[in-house]
């Protein structure tokens, strides 16, 4: 508790030291009007000036960047709207236990997207998500979410969501806070590294000058090599180097290209992929079929593999049943190898952005007779067998995962690089000085504590993310069912100083929850009158 | 003698199974569960994992195939690391911990045990304060601060050494990655030797036989070598047994510091993720340590003090 108070001390300053600057932040008057309406609000819903509200819990899981965010937000509320504010943080797997359990009142939340579209943020809050996590239920939201799946005409899709968004906002289970920025620092040597809203790179075309290896710090251990039991940002970044879908990823726009697939055709109704395989192998020579594709879509679909991102799959026909134990039988699951070369996927709707969807690791192919042959072994360095720009070459847990070349691969004319070595310190200060003694080329986490001087730097590299930094109010019980208390508490945080004080490396203030990164979707506000 | 030894092995075997019983109790009492994530699983594939991991058996079960796996070495899978087993990581890391280990405490005894003699023989003079304050300041100093301290001093500012990794192979340049951890992991120990073998000496020159020995005429040299060292080190010994636990510990700091690969990091990663496997793999291969080499400093000691050895 006592480091919370220093916290809020900290944070009493930095807002002194900026009301008292000369001459109003921009947005003064509007925040001043916001606070003004959330008092209303409160007051509407039988709560004036904070009187009857014992307290408010505010749950995060430690780190220190939370913290300071939860400390700006206890005293936001309390000066503005008079209520006293209580911070718990507790450590990420019991944080976990007690968002899925609701046992809290507000929580620190965050999600990035997993592909380029409005709807990977509005699927979260379906009832049915397992992202809720907020007791908050409407049939409405459900049903347009569910509609802009049908939907085949784009901009009425997006008008469908942007429906759904806006009863989002009126409701308000999430208090949007920002949105992120991705952050990252690599050397003037590093080449053919660009930037995009999903911060991935992919690595067919990086090098470093003058060097035959590129060296990056990946944060973290990677946990699998396994495409199908993979999760998070480090494994994506080695599994889409070592493995190829039937699309992969443009470096400079993330736009989807030609992977395995060499063309594809859609059909009218948008619903029948048919994917026209080009003639590449495996790293030990046997070509790259169709029947790769099939294999490992129904192995990860399988109800009794267990498998973190399977939901991906889900836009196929017939796979949610059949992964959700509806039916046993995995030839319900509408894909098909019409023959080596030709890979057939019927979809339950129309899914604009499929060609890039099937960029992600879930998506990969897998080689069946390899499975089956090493079992639980074969992910080891000397049973592995891949289809991507690189192989794995060692894996010293711990220390490094080295990759070289694949010369085999279909594009290795273009791949600069000998070998890519990622490193897995997830200590970010000790990550900094590697990077800063020239031990490594590319730092992918920066220390908090040294962003201040880092973000001024030529080689600090920061971008728009799709992702949100949002907390969620259990909408179950107390004051906090009152979607006007839960209004009234999202309008009362003055989201400039948060950013520009707290969060301080470029975020953007969110006042709505889908990103506002898609250039035809208009996104609605909260903080407008009922 | 025998039967000594034989009954402080039986008894750090006993110990052991009572720290895996009840570590294995702690890691199943523990809130929160592997396989919760930011997106909610399906509880079909929660129990998909759970089968896979035998998580679905009753705790007897569970824990009698465990202890089959435990006097194997064998730790199972990590649930962590999916598909991999936990002897794949506690392996490689472990001769890091116990090299980086051996390293900070011979290191600490290197220094510490002559800062302590030499106090020592200048009792408050100007030797022994500035001997003392530098043994102060070591315990007041915690690792976690030293570390990366050390690090902007000599790595950073200076560009005298490394600022971490392991060595790839055992060439000068490559060695010189490990000095900055072992003033890291010894510092604190440097500091308690120092004290301790201080005041062992300054209490054995008090002593009857020392007054004796100079009596009949010894140089002083020899009184303080031949007749006060032996004796004056013993509590120092004493100390390596709890010092090769906090060697080991300490390490798990330092690993974090400076990002070496060794069996600390495993642990910490371990708890955090929930993965009973590597927690228990790492308690047991720690605790193990500990007690032999407590068990050596034992032996040690009852060849140095026989009184130790009737007891």
């Amino acid at each position: 508790m006592r480091g919370s108070l220093l916290a809020g001390l900290v944070i009493s300053f930095c807002l002194l030291a900026c009301d008292s600057k000369a001459g109003a932040p921009p947005s003064q008057e509007a925040i001043g009007d916001r606070i003004a309406y959330a008092k209303q609000l409160l007051a509407e819903a039988g709560y004036p000036g904070g009187k009857g509200i014992d307290k408010i819990e505010v749950l995060y899981n430690t780190d220190e960047g939370h913290k300071k965010i939860a400390a700006a937000i206890q005293q936001m509320w309390n000066k503005n709207l008079g209520i006293k504010v209580e911070l718990r943080n507790s450590e990420w797997k019991v944080y976990l236990d007690d968002l899925s359990k609701l046992r809290y009142q507000v929580a620190r939340r965050g999600w990035i997207g997993d592909y380029r579209d409005p709807y990977t943020f509005i699927e979260l809050m379906k009832s049915d998500s397992g992202n809720n996590n907020t007791g908050w239920s409407d049939p409405e939201f459900d049903r347009l979410a569910l509609a802009s799946g049908a939907e085949a005409d784009p901009t009425k899709r997006y008008e469908i969501l942007r429906q759904a968004e806006a009863i989002l906002l009126r409701d308000l289970p999430v208090l949007p806070l920002y949105y992120y920025v991705s952050q990252a620092a690599w050397t003037d040597k590093v080449k053919g590294v660009y930037q995009n809203i999903m911060d991935y790179h992919p690595l067919n075309e990086a090098y470093v000058e003058g060097s035959d290896t590129i060296v990056i710090n990946n944060g973290t251990e990677i946990q699998a090599l396994d495409p199908a039991l993979a999760r998070g940002v480090p494994e994506h970044r080695v599994l889409n180097a070592v493995y190829e879908g039937l699309t992969r990823s443009d470096p400079r726009t993330y736009d989807p290209l030609p992977g395995v697939a060499e063309s594809w055709d859609i059909s009218k109704d948008g619903k029948t992929y048919t994917f026209h395989l080009r003639d590449c192998a495996w790293t030990d020579g046997k070509k790259v079929t169709a029947h790769d594709f099939v294999f490992a879509w129904r192995r990860i679909l399988n109800p009794t593999f267990p498998s973190d991102y399977a939901h991906m799959l889900h836009v196929v026909k017939g796979a949610e049943p059949y992964n959700s134990k509806k039916t046993s039988d995995p030839l319900t699951v509408a894909i098909e190898a019409k023959d080596d070369r030709t890979f057939v996927v019927e979809l339950e709707h129309p899914v604009p952005y499929f060609p890039e969807l099937v960029t992600h690791y879930a998506f990969h192919p897998l080689r069946k007779d390899v499975l089956e042959k090493y079992g639980d072994a074969w992910t080891r360095t000397e049973n592995i067998v891949t289809n991507g720009p690189f192989k794995v070459k060692e894996w010293r847990p711990n220390e490094h995962v080295l990759l070289e070349k694949n010369d085999g691969y279909w594009g290795a004319a273009k791949t600069r690089t000998r070998y890519v070595k990622f490193l897995p310190h997830d200590n970010r200060l000790t990550a900094w000085n590697l990077y800063l003694t020239g031990k490594c080329d590319w730092v992918t986490t920066l220390p908090v504590e040294k962003m201040k001087e880092i973000i001024q730097r030529p080689d600090y590299h920061g971008a728009t993310y799709l992702g949100i930094y949002y907390w969620s109010f259990n909408c179950t019980e107390g004051p906090l069912k009152d979607r006007r208390v839960r209004k009234a508490l999202t309008l009362a945080l003055d989201r400039d100083v948060i950013v520009k004080h707290i969060a301080m490396q470029g975020q953007v203030p969110a006042y709505g929850f889908v990103p506002p990164m898609f250039d035809a979707y208009k996104s609605p506000r909260f903080d407008v009158k009922d | 003698m025998l039967g000594f030894l034989i009954r402080r092995f039986a008894a750090g075997l006993a110990t052991l199974f009572i720290i895996a019983v009840f570590s294995f109790c702690f890691t199943r009492l523990a809130p929160g569960s592997p396989f919760s994530s930011e997106r909610q699983l399906h509880p079909e594939i929660i129990k998909a994992y759970e089968q896979y991991y035998g998580l679905d058996k009753p705790l007897y079960v569970q824990f009698w195939r465990a202890l089959k796996g435990y006097v194997r070495f064998d730790f199972g899978p990590s649930t962590m690391y999916r598909g991999r087993s936990v002897n794949e990581y506690i392996e490689p890391g472990l001769g890091k911990s116990i090299q980086l280990g051996f390293l900070g405490a011979v290191f600490a005894f290197l220094i510490g045990l002559p800062l302590g003699v030499f106090a020592s023989a200048h009792q408050n003079r100007i030797p022994d304060h500035a001997a003392m304050s530098v043994a102060t300041l070591g315990i007041c100093v915690p690792n976690f601060l030293l570390g990366p301290l050390l690090v902007q001093l000599f790595s950073l500012k200076l560009k005298w050494l490394p600022s971490t990794l392991w060595p790839e192979d055992g060439s000068l340049k490559e060695l010189s990655k490990l000095i900055l951890p072992t003033i890291t992991l010894a510092m604190v120990h440097i500091a308690y030797i120092s004290r301790l073998g201080r005041a062992g000496m300054l209490d054995v020159m008090n002593k009857d036989y020392i007054r004796t020995a100079r009596a009949k005429g010894l140089n002083e040299w020899t009184v303080f070598v031949k007749h006060g060292l032996k004796n004056g080190v013993t509590p120092v010994v004493s100390y390596a047994g709890p010092m090769v636990a906090l060697v080991l510990t300490g390490s798990i700091v330092v690993e974090k510091v400076f990002a070496i690969p060794g069996l600390g990091q495993h642990f910490v990663n371990g708890a955090l993720n929930r993965d009973a496997n590597m927690i228990m793999g790492c308690v047991l291969v720690y605790s193990a340590l500990v007690i032999a080499f407590n068990f050596v400093v034992d032996v040690i000691y009852g060849l140095l003090d026989p009184r130790v050895r009737v007891s």
